[in-house]
């Protein structure tokens, strides 16, 4: 029994891909759709500069040297707010307008002087985590803590020498006491005065704000699109197999009608399955989509997903009539349910009625999923929530398909 | 000798209608038994039933003694189906065709790969198997159509207007090999509307009308069930006198006779006997023949007979 369910699935599977129109759509177009889309959307938000809110209440100068440093770097923006707009600050932390917020305390230069602990604070949101930008702020951090140290014992020392000679500074005594002042800076290390870093995370109502852009929204967007798409042209193929009497000639053999009807859907199943495979390869070497993030989490959504669209794709198989009707459903049922679970444009953006029609769509509960692996980095009991929506409706689904299958 | 298949009573109603009403037949082993009908005689539902496709309304029917509403898998494993339609994967060739309906049929290994050459043989499409079937003329999707139902080795092949939309010559092929296994043993169940195919093909004949069995038995025993009247048809090249009937009638032992001056038109018992006797009567007057036809009652005009309509139409 379990042998003949593999032999339908697997001619299935063979039928389905030896189709050459089909292998255009399922592999061949939403490798080129992935790409074009999503790399044309890179390009609007991808040359962007990280904006970083700096705030500086210091009444020394290093506040400004810190400032003057970070402006050098390429890939950030500052943007400078006054002194009374550390609220202002927050919420533009909060509402993801600035990746991060810095404040520099009013007594920064004056601790730096006497060598004493002082802290900066950096502002964040929950969820995100821009490593890039924590690293760049402490390593300028440390800087200054050391240039304040070489400059505190420049000027001490020189201070010294006019106390005692009352007399002018040579040029190759100054290359010395450089020199001096390099060799004990590294021995003045030890109680040199530190900067503290402390990470004040702003927590965010909503935690999902981060919206994946360019190929990480484009690679699980139209895999998952594509995917239905490809499930329900099993199904055309198997209208078409009604036309041309094979399932009803499978009857005249001797096998269970259970075992056909598994077969097929088997069928069905392994051709979403492998296509998502293809195509999640594809995402991760070609286009760096970081899908190896959470393997189990990414096997149970594709799983559970392809479950749900082969059981619509049965469905549309056993409702129409003719392979020229059901092919035209399986474009416009992928594409339009795609839209609307947002496979097209993040769901973050479109109105909020809209986000509630979305979850209807098993593709919402796929791409949503996908989203927390692929850009925010949850874990495993984060998905879990879509993994269970996804085998809801692949239950019902599966359960009508079988019901209503169909022979002739 | 033992009946491979009884057929009692079974009967199929669609919306009010009797597709088949109250069918019944027996067929012996390494018979050859045909189901003559026009279309819509209900011979593919009595075939459907047979095969446990759909469950007949009432009656039923036993394959080696299994019953098709309790046994249904019993009974697949004891026969061969050959559709109407080419139910065949069109963009698989031949052979990966073979292969798969022959682990349906539950073949497997060096047993499966051995019968797929067999059937491959017998169907003469051995060279061409590794081609697709839409690369295929219709006689020969027919015929691999036809060696799907070999695959399991059955009982009985049962086959449903297998040579539809075939050329003359595929016909001929198929028919040919189709005695050629019956003659080895197989019992076979063979519709048609074709009388032709069923003459050639079969010892004993059910003839089919409006879901109905309405004559059954040996060629003979239909011939008869016809009546037994020859028709002999003379034209000739002279004028025939009309003082020629009465002696036409005393030597070929008849009243029917029609003259029309230059045909002769004769229904007798016996034609070949009396035919000789009227071409040497015609010389003796010195009347030149043209042509002569002589037509014994075959099961088209049996249906003719029965239901007063043509088989074919
Ligand atoms: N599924 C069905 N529903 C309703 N009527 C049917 C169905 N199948 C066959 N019939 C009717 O039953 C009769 C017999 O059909 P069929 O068995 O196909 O005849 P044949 O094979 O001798 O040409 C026809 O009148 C046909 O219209
Ligand atoms: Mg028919």
């Amino acid at each position: 029994m379990i042998k003949k369910v593999l032999v339908i699935a697997f001619n299935s599977l063979k039928v389905t891909f030896r189709d050459k129109g089909n292998l255009i759509w399922l592999i061949i177009m939403p490798i080129v759709w992935t790409t074009l889309i999503g790399t044309m959307s890179t390009t609007g938000g991808g040359d962007e500069k990280i904006p970083v809110g700096f705030l500086n209440s210091d009444r020394g100068i290093y506040g400004e040297v810190f400032e003057e440093i970070l402006r050098k770097e390429e890939s950030i923006k500052i943007v400078a707010m006054a002194e009374d707009d550390e609220d202002k600050m927050r919420n533009s932390v909060k509402d993801t307008k600035l990746s991060v917020g810095l404040i520099i305390p009013g007594d920064f230069s004056e601790k730096l002087k006497v060598r004493e602990q002082v802290v900066i604070e950096i502002l964040k949101s929950q969820g995100n985590s821009s490593y890039f930008l924590e690293e760049l702020i402490e390593k300028t951090a440390h800087r200054i803590s050391i240039n304040a140290l070489a400059a505190n014992f420049t000027v001490e020392k020189i201070s010294e020498r006019r106390v005692v000679l009352e007399e002018e500074v040579l040029e190759d005594e100054k290359e010395r006491i450089w020199e001096e002042a390099f060799v004990k800076a590294d021995a003045f290390f030890e109680p040199a005065p530190s900067i503290g870093i402390e990470y004040v995370v702003l927590s965010v109502e909503k935690r999902d704000e981060n919206i994946p852009i360019g190929v990480e929204a484009s690679s699980p967007g139209f895999a998952v699109m594509f995917v239905m798409m490809g499930v329900c042209f099993a199904g055309v193929a198997m209208v078409q197999e009604r036309h041309h009497k094979t399932l009803a000639r499978l009857l005249t053999t001797p096998t269970e009608k259970f075992s056909i009807i598994s077969g097929k859907m088997l069928g069905f199943f392994l051709v979403g399955f492998i296509q998502f495979m293809i195509l999640i390869l594809f995402g991760q070497l070609v286009l760096k989509v970081n899908w190896g993030n959470l393997p189990l989490g990414v096997l149970l959504l594709v799983v559970s997903y392809v479950l749900s669209v082969t059981g619509l794709g049965t469905l549309l198989s056993v409702v129409v009539r003719t392979s020229a009707q059901a092919g035209a459903f399986a474009v416009l049922i992928s594409m339009v349910t795609s839209m609307l679970g947002g496979a097209w444009w993040p769901i973050e953006i479109v109105p909020r009625f809209m986000q509630n029609i979305a979850r209807f769509t098993p593709q919402y509960w796929a791409i949503n999923g996908f989203n927390k692996i692929i850009t925010r980095g949850f874990g495993i009991t984060e998905i879990l929530p879509n993994f269970y929506v996804l085998l809801a409706i692949s239950t019902i689904s599966l359960l009508l398909a079988i019901r209503f299958f169909r022979f002739e | 000798m033992m009946n491979i298949i009884e057929v009692k009573e079974l009967t199929k109603v669609y919306e009010g209608r009797k597709a088949v009403d109250s069918v019944s037949f027996e067929i012996k082993k390494g018979e050859a038994f045909g189901l003559l009908g026009p279309n819509g005689a209900g011979k593919t539902t009595t075939i459907s039933m047979l095969s446990c496709l759909i469950p007949p309304t009432s009656g039923d029917a036993h394959i080696e003694g299994k019953s098709i509403i309790k046994e249904p898998i019993e009974v697949k494993k004891r026969i061969g189906v050959v559709p109407q339609d080419i139910a065949l994967y069109p963009t698989l060739s031949a052979r990966e065709n073979l292969f798969f309906w022959g682990e349906m049929y539950g073949l497997s290994g060096r047993r499966l790969k051995e019968k797929v050459d067999e059937v491959l043989q017998v169907v003469g499409l051995t060279e061409r198997s590794k081609d697709r079937i839409n690369k295929y003329s219709g006689g020969m999707k027919r015929r691999i159509n036809i060696a799907v139902g070999l695959l399991p080795s059955p009982k009985l092949l049962i086959l449903d207007e297998p040579t539809v939309g075939v050329d003359p010559q595929s016909r001929t092929n198929i028919l040919e090999s189709l005695r050629k296994l019956n003659k080895g043993g197989l019992t076979i169940l063979y519709t048609s509307h074709y009388m032709e195919e069923v003459e050639f093909l079969c010892d004993r004949v059910a003839v089919m009308d409006l879901g109905k069995i309405i004559a059954q038995g040996t060629q003979n025993e239909l011939r008869l069930l016809a009546g037994k009247m020859d028709s002999l048809k003379i034209s000739t090249i002279d004028e025939v006198q009309m003082r020629l009937v009465e002696v036409i009638k005393k030597v070929s032992e008849t009243d029917e006779v029609k003259i029309a001056d230059k045909a002769i038109e004769i229904l007798t018992l016996q034609g070949r006997k009396v035919l000789p006797k009227i071409i040497e009567l015609l010389g003796n007057n010195s009347i030149r023949i043209k042509s002569v036809e002589v037509e014994e009652p075959n099961l088209e005009s049996l249906f003719l007979h029965l239901t007063g309509k043509e088989l074919r139409d």
